[in-house]
């Protein structure tokens, strides 16, 4: 009877909170919390604590039928040629995401990490919109503005954010739902940002950047943040996205939008996919789907099953992700390593090269000198800096409508897993407006079709229903709708 | 039971409060029926709950009444030693003792929370309870854990 | 051997007894019920940094040889690591000895083959807050050190120059470091509950720091006290009566800063209690850790707290936080564990403690402490004019 127990991290979101994971002789794993993590003092959100009742191991496929590991990675290697698209979101380590990196090289190809809006903000703005401030120093903020809600999205930050009001800061919410930390809530125009919120030098802004952000948006962000002198935080939903961010050194991105926009139009025709399941991660399901269908060859490398694996051509199944070797470089800029030694993510790929395998030293060896250190410790952090750049023509096109139905993406929305969030939220007059009945589900149509969902009253801005989980009828992150009884 | 009683007044511009009473089915429901059929006049204010024994209260049954809006919460069963269960009504004791001390200690007025032994045919002693138990409610307000929106 | 027998044990092989805290009678003796098939698995705290400490599950005498010397953790909820039934010993501070038994009264523990071997405890420390206080309070560098102690109510702290660090724990924690605070408040420092009590109070003269006070508690205490002298892994001598009397006074004075403790941080609520308990709880963000790691909840996914509450009432209070205070008034034992994982910073473990001490009180029962039924069960308890 033994167990081994792997530190590790959370892979729920940018944050990376520290945790164990002890696995029986048996495979079944439970986590445990890791007190002397210096990201998060052991705390988890409820991802966290869920995550051994969420994580399902992949099951290598090819064509829908259960093969060896070795068979999998044989078949995507004859699959894979030039003109194959690569895409690693961040939901994996360094290492898995250099490898693919070399991979995609020899077929003259990038990686592609799904956040369009790099390429089409000036790449003097890049570290900005990559690194963030160090969750300490959130603490120590005299403003605070949020263009998130702390308890849905990244839980861990509410902490920090009470620490800062104690040490007397003031909280300024800017979004879809008032946010009871918050001193003050507001709903601002974009155009009046800088007018409306005083910021100054100490303060910090926390925002997200997710593969969905309209670009527009994190200019209009970022002029705010250099107009007013403060800090500015991008928050990502995937563990990894800024590791993989720095790996890829901003080669031309395209966003995923364009992706399917180019298979569909027939132009991509073989998708490799690491660790990022394009149906969770997109808001419209059925058009990811539909475009995945249109693939010759749809090659998922995961360590978890999905809803793509489900169906993908060829499915090559590595480590749970606590098991992989591997850094990964938190929303602080933080390199974090886990303790786990298993390199079948690094190996696969390497054999699709014809690599030979033990790729994992030589490329952590480039990850370290990438990241300017000697050894990865989770107690060193690089030093907070405020680049330079100009300010931006910014125009978010938000069009008028009516009624929207916002996605305000959480840890559970960006891994397809439903749990007790499985409501929308709308405020009071548009319950009383529509004549909703408490305790009946709403119906909220859209162009593309409608479905009954249960509805929670809180203090949501007018004209918004906000939803932690993704609905049918979706379009977008924001989706025009109608809502009725 | 919408006319007005001769303890108080159910006047449709006075604030009635909303309780929430749960009698177990062999005596006190019996005794509910018996107030009834007695024609004993009570305020309109209660909401009847049947369990089968006052040894089914539940910690989650009360609370839950007071998140949902109760101002007040009755919890009534047979006389001890008549208990149909023969000690249910003992159980049901002891689990008062640890809800009234929470409810109290969580900062809700003492006078919410009632536990009371009414047989089935004591008609006129339900009607005094519940009449009495408005009236205390009354003077103490509706309750602070009353969602938006309920009256 | 009899139960109420004290001894001065030490662990015969010199590395362990050097490398074990005050003579490696634990490690030892845990060691041998697991080589002499007393036990078929061990729960020993392996140390992965100087702070930090993780309970690990092993079947291997070398990893619990491993393992000696004594760290700082926070509880260990066996029913979450092992399956009813195992034989197993584990080193338990009197917080876990009563998170075990408490387990055991609901079936999630078998107490008859669960050896609990208890230790003195005067207070454990979070790691994150020990590095911020040796950085503030000492101005040390956590990297420097080798070892630490608590002496005559100073908290001394070895840096690997060989150089000793103390400052008075009181002074510590006046500023907010320190022990856990439920640790502060806590009263229960000899694991009297335990199969065997184990300890470096009343360990005088040359023994001093080489051996371990044991007074044995339970039929199985000299099962597992004889296992491991039968198969020469240990020593003992019998304590003397003076050993036993310094024991007893440092018991006492532990029971006073207790007491004092109490008063700082359960001292009664002024103004509205209802504003004070909705204000603490406003930012609870749902993560249902304080569920999970709590050693006397038994009732898994199936629990009422969390199957009658959602995210999406639009309660002015969470009726799982409602019902837990409920459910734990009769069983808290105050471990402070809900504390230490609640991401949201909320103080839990003192907020239950409101609501669960006077009801132990009333009721003269104290969980963890035997087998009793708690009294939310124990129609028997009714008394005459209730």
């Amino acid at each position: 009877m033994n167990e081994t127990i792997f530190t590790t991290v959370c892979p729920g979101c940018s944050i990376a909170c520290g945790m164990y994971v002890r696995e029986k002789d048996d495979g079944t794993i439970d986590i445990d919390w890791r007190k002397d993590a210096v990201v998060n003092a052991g705390k988890l959100c409820r991802f966290g604590v869920r995550l051994s009742a969420n994580l399902k191991n992949a099951t290598s496929r090819v064509d829908g039928n259960e093969v060896e590991f070795s068979d999998a990675v044989t078949a995507a290697g004859k699959a894979i040629g030039d003109g194959a698209t690569f895409i690693s979101v961040g939901n994996t380590t360094c290492a898995e995401h250099l490898a693919l990196m070399k991979l995609a090289e020899s077929k003259s190809a990038i990686v592609n990490t799904g956040m369009g809006a790099f390429s089409s903000i000036p790449s003097e703005c890049h570290p900005t919109m990559g690194v963030g401030v160090p969750l300490d120093a959130i603490e120590n903020a005299k403003k605070i503005v949020l263009f998130i809600d702390p308890y849905e999205q990244y839980p861990l930050l509410v902490r920090r954010i009470l620490a800062a009001k104690k040490n007397g800061a003031t909280v300024t919410a800017v979004g879809w739902k008032a946010v009871s930390l918050a001193d003050d809530n507001k709903t601002i125009d974009p155009a009046n940002y800088e007018s409306d919120l005083d910021l100054d030098s100490d303060s910090v802004i926390i925002a997200e950047l997710n593969p969905s952000t309209d670009p527009a948006r994190v200019m209009v962000l970022l002029n705010l943040a250099k107009a007013s002198g403060a800090a500015i935080m991008f928050m990502k939903p995937f563990v990894n996205a800024v590791g993989c961010d720095i790996a890829s050194k901003k080669t031309e991105q395209k966003s995923l939008d364009q992706i399917i926009a180019e298979i569909n139009h027939g132009t991509i025709k073989t998708l490799v996919c690491l660790d990022s399941d394009l149906i969770e991660i997109m808001p419209d399901e059925t058009a990811v789907r539909e475009a995945l269908g249109k693939l010759d060859n749809l090659i998922v490398i995961t360590s978890r099953a999905s809803a793509i694996t489900d169906v993908a051509k060829i499915v090559i199944a590595t480590e749970p992700f606590y098991k992989k070797a591997g850094t990964v470089v938190n929303a602080e800029g933080r390199a974090l390593h886990n303790s786990g030694e298993s390199t079948d993510g690094i190996d696969a790929i390497g054999a699709m090269m014809g690599q030979p395998v033990g790729m994992y030293d030589e490329i952590h060896a480039t990850l370290l000198a990438t990241l300017g250190i000697d050894e990865v410790d989770e107690r060193v952090i690089p030093t907070y800096e405020k680049p330079e750049y100009g300010a931006m023509d910014a125009n978010p096109t938000a069009e008028a409508v009516e009624t929207a139905l916002v996605y305000a993406g959480g840890p559970f929305f960006w891994n397809g897993i439903v749990d007790d969030n499985d409501f929308v939220e709308m405020n009071l007059d548009m319950v009383t407006a529509n004549s909703l009945l408490k305790g009946i589900p709403a119906k909220i149509t859209s162009d593309k079709g409608e479905a009954a969902v249960k509805y929670k009253v809180s203090d949501v801005a007018p004209g918004v229903v906000l939803s932690n989980v993704k609905l049918p009828m979706t379009t977008g992150m924001v989706t025009s709708v109608t809502v009725s009884r | 039971m919408a006319e007005a009683t001769a303890t108080g007044t159910t006047g449709t511009d006075e604030w009635q409060p909303k309780i929430v009473m749960f009698c177990c089915n062999w005596c006190s429901y019996g005794g509910a029926d018996s107030a009834g059929m007695g024609r004993f006049q009570q305020p309109p204010t209660v909401r009847v709950i049947r369990v089968m024994c006052s040894g089914r209260m539940d910690p989650m049954f009360i609370l839950n009444a007071f998140l949902e809006g109760a101002d007040g919460v009755i919890f009534s069963g047979c006389h001890i030693g008549d208990c149909h269960y023969v000690n249910g009504n003992y159980k049901a004791t002891i689990k008062y003792k640890f809800l009234k001390a929470m409810v109290n200690e969580l900062g809700l007025e003492d006078e919410r929370l009632k536990l009371d032994w009414i047989s089935a045919s004591e008609g006129e002693r339900y009607a005094n309870v519940v009449t009495e138990f408005t009236e205390q409610i009354k003077k103490v307000g509706p309750s602070p854990l009353k969602p938006e929106g309920v009256v | 051997m009899d139960i109420g027998d004290c001894y001065v044990g030490w662990a015969t092989d010199e590395d362990i007894r050097t490398r074990g805290a005050s003579g490696g009678l634990v490690t030892a003796m845990l060691a041998a019920a697991l080589e002499k098939g007393l036990v078929e698995a061990v729960v020993v705290l392996k140390k992965l940094g100087e702070f930090e400490a993780v309970p690990v599950v092993t079947s291997d005498p070398e990893e619990v040889k491993a393992a000696a010397g004594s760290m700082h953790s926070v509880p260990i909820v066996l029913s979450r690591y092992l399956e009813y039934g195992t034989k197993v010993a584990l080193p338990a501070k009197p917080c876990d000895a009563r998170s075990t038994i408490e387990q055991a009264k609901r079936g999630q523990v078998d107490i008859d083959t669960t050896y609990i071997v208890g230790l003195n405890c005067g207070g454990t420390m979070h790691p994150a807050m020990t590095r911020k206080m040796l950085d503030v309070m000492y101005k040390l560098d956590p990297e420097d050190i080798e070892g630490e102690e608590i002496d005559k109510g100073k908290l001394i702290f070895e840096t690997k120059d060989g150089e000793e660090h103390a400052i008075k724990i009181d002074e510590l924690e006046e500023e907010g470091y320190g022990r856990r605070e439920s640790c502060q408040y806590c009263f229960t420092n000899i694991p009297v509950m335990a199969d065997l009590a184990c300890g470096n109070w009343g360990v005088i003269g040359d023994l001093a720091g080489k051996g371990t006070f044991v007074e044995i508690n339970t039929e199985k205490g000299i099962e597992i006290l004889q296992n491991a002298i039968d198969s020469g892994a240990v020593e003992v001598t019998e304590a003397d009566e003076k050993g036993k009397a310094i024991r007893a006074k440092v018991d006492g004075a532990m029971m006073k800063v207790a007491a004092a403790a109490n008063e700082k941080y359960l001292a009664p609520i002024e103004g509205s209690h209802l504003d004070y308990y909705m204000n603490a709880l406003k930012d609870c963000i749902n993560c249902g850790a304080c569920k999970t790691v709590c050693p006397v909840c038994a009732c898994g996914e199936g629990a009422k707290c969390t199957e009658f509450s959602s995210a999406a009432d639009t309660y002015k209070m969470s009726l799982f936080h409602l019902v837990r205070f409920v459910h734990l008034m009769d069983s808290c034992i105050g471990c402070g564990q809900c504390t230490d994982v609640c991401p949201a910073d909320i103080s839990l473990t003192h907020i239950y403690q409101r609501f669960a001490r006077p009801m132990q009180d009333e009721f003269e029962y104290k969980p963890g402490m035997d087998m009793t039924t708690p009294p939310f069960f124990g129609v028997d308890l009714l008394e005459e004019g209730h």
